[in-house]
């Protein structure tokens, strides 16, 4: 069928070549260049429960007690994050107001690190 | 009887590479994120390589060569009504058209799982404004329709091979494997 079986042996090994190159060089950079923070939520909740477990942090039912000494109100929202290998519990509180309060706490203390809305 | 050797070792190659990478990334969905975005590059490499491989390919794997006008697939379907469906070298017309469906279809499972990848700060995407544009939940819908239509239209593909592949006599899954296919006497009518 073909004209020069080589030719088309090179082209395509060379196509092939470039499309994985592109598509590898592209996905490993994105990958690499991004701040980090939100490939490591993947795994938080496994080293969250490792933590716990390890009793090196506070357990969320704790922490949301604690939380709402600092906001009455309704919890929305509880995340546990891990920034620059410090350990936060970010929660979202909804006030009688309808006004959601963002909490960062520290995981291994409780202490209150950020308030805002 | 003649042989052929139609499918040259990059498409053949290239498919089951596809078959693979798709059950791959199907199956390991939800669970384990990390093998399904790598299974996902490797459908969207091998469908991106098929696509030029079909404008600077040898002959059968042109799309030219095998997308053919819908009154071929229309005469193809009759021809199967009646259950004497002729014998081609390389696509039946249906098939074809099945290919570029996959091809397209699998593409935009590719893309919707970047850009869903680029919601969750990842990948080529991340902070643009396409990820942005439908958000996660948006994009994982997308992606999660795509991938089900995809899955239809492989069920119709494997249908399709198993059907001319009674008709013509000819195991066409081998074909894949090998890239030959016979030439029966009987195909002229």
């Amino acid at each position: 069928m073909m004209k020069g079986h080589n030719t088309y042996l090179l082209r395509g090994t060379l196509l092939a070549g470039a499309v994985a190159a592109a598509i590898g060089v592209v996905a490993t950079t994105a990958t690499a260049s991004d701040d980090y923070g939100d490939r490591a939520r993947r795994d938080d909740h496994h080293a969250a429960r490792e933590l716990a477990a390890n009793g090196r942090i506070l357990p969320l039912r704790q922490v949301l007690d604690m939380a709402e000494g600092h906001q009455a109100g309704r919890v929305l929202e509880a995340e546990f994050e891990e920034d620059d290998g410090r350990y936060i519990y970010e929660i979202e509180i909804v006030d009688e107001k309808g006004m959601v309060w963002e909490l960062e706490m520290d995981a291994l203390d409780g202490t209150l690190l950020k308030k805002e809305h | 009887m003649n042989t052929i050797k139609v499918w040259d070792p990059f498409v053949r190659i290239g498919h089951w590479l596809l078959v693979g990478g798709f059950l791959v990334a199907y199956l390991s969905g939800d669970e384990w994120m990390d093998i399904h975005v790598w299974a996902g590059y490797l459908v969207f490499g091998v469908v991106v390589f098929r696509i030029m491989w079909g404008a600077i390919g040898p002959r059968p794997a042109q799309f030219r060569s095998f997308v053919q006008p819908f009154s071929a697939v229309k005469r193809h379907m009759s021809d199967l009504l009646r259950l004497r469906p002729r014998a081609y070298a390389g696509h039946n017309p249906a098939g074809g058209w099945m290919v570029v469906a996959l091809l397209a279809t699998l593409l935009l499972v590719a893309l919707s799982g970047i850009a869903t990848l680029g919601t969750e700060g990842e990948g080529p995407l991340a902070g643009t404004a396409i990820a942005a544009f439908l958000g996660e939940e948006g994009w994982e819908e997308v992606h999660e329709i795509l991938t089900n239509l995809a899955l239809v239209l492989v069920a119709v593909h494997i249908g399709g091979v198993v059907m001319e592949s009674i008709f013509t006599h000819e195991n066409l899954p081998k074909s894949m494997v090998t890239g030959i296919k016979h030439i029966h006497t009987e195909e002229k009518s």
